[in-house]
C-alpha cells in the first residue's frame, strides 16, 4: 500500500487471489457482511479467535510497566 | 471479559476506511468492544489526520471514517502530549499519529490496535493488539 512509516504486512492479494469471490466486494467496497462463503466464514472465524485471545492475554500490570519504558526510552517520564 | 480499551493507530484508521478484506480483524475486535467487552476506541487526532491524508479524495472511505469518528469521537492533545508527539516523532522518525497514538495508549493504560505492530515494535512500543490478518493455509 505504501503508506509512509506504516508498514502493512498485506497478504490481501494473494488470498483474494484464491478466492475470487471476494474481488466483488473489494471493487464495490460495499459494507458488505452477508458474503458467507465457506471461506469467509472461516476466516472470520480465525481472526475473532486470534482477537479474543489477544484480548484475553491483555496484563494490566505488564501493560503499565511497558508504557513507563516507553516513556523513559524517549525521556518522557 | 472485563471491559478493555484500545487505541486506533494510523494503519487500524486507514485499513478501516479501505474496508476490504484486511478490515476483517479491525471489525471483528469493533464487535468485542461493541457487544462483548463494552470497551472503549480512542481515535487520536493526529492519527485521525494522517489517515485523511493517506486517503486523499477517496470519498468512499473518508465518509467510513466519519462514520467511525461518529462513533467513538477523537482525542484531542493537550500541551504536554504535544510536546511528547514531538519527541518521539522527531526521535523515533515516526509519524505524529503513531506518536500520539502510542502516547494515549500509555497515558489511557490500554493497548494500540494496529497492523503496524513492527513500526510501534521497532520504535520501543510493546503495548500492541496486532491485526495483522493471518490468513488460513491452504
Amino acid at each position: 500500500m505504501g503508506h509512509p512509516d506504516i508498514d502493512l504486512h498485506i497478504e490481501t492479494p494473494a488470498f483474494v487471489e484464491r478466492h475470487p469471490e471476494l474481488a466483488a466486494r473489494l471493487a464495490g467496497r460495499a459494507d458488505d457482511r452477508s458474503l458467507d462463503t465457506p471461506e469467509v466464514t472461516a476466516l472470520r472465524a480465525s481472526i475473532r479467535q486470534r482477537i479474543r485471545q489477544q484480548l484475553a492475554d491483555f496484563d494490566p500490570e505488564q501493560n503499565r510497566a511497558d508504557g513507563q519504558a516507553f516513556l523513559a526510552r524517549y525521556g518522557l517520564s | 471479559m472485563t471491559a478493555q480499551d484500545i487505541v486506533l493507530d494510523t494503519s487500524a484508521l486507514v485499513v478501516y476506511a479501505e474496508n476490504d478484506v484486511e478490515t476483517f480483524s479491525l471489525d471483528e475486535l469493533l464487535d468485542e468492544l461493541r457487544y462483548d467487552t463494552g470497551g472503549r476506541a480512542f481515535i487520536p487526532w493526529y492519527a485521525l489526520e494522517d489517515a485523511q491524508r493517506i486517503l486523499r479524495d477517496d470519498q468512499t472511505a473518508l465518509e467510513r471514517l466519519q462514520a467511525l469518528v461518529a462513533e467513538f469521537g477523537v482525542r484531542l492533545a493537550d500541551a504536554a502530549v504535544q510536546q511528547g508527539i514531538e519527541e518521539v516523532s522527531l526521535a523515533g522518525k515516526l509519524t505524529a499519529g503513531m506518536a500520539h497514538a502510542m502516547l494515549l495508549a500509555v497515558q489511557a493504560g490500554c493497548r494500540v490496535a494496529t497492523f503496524s505492530a513492527v513500526t510501534l515494535r521497532n520504535a520501543g512500543f510493546r503495548q500492541v493488539l496486532d491485526l495483522s490478518a493471518s490468513f488460513p493455509p491452504e
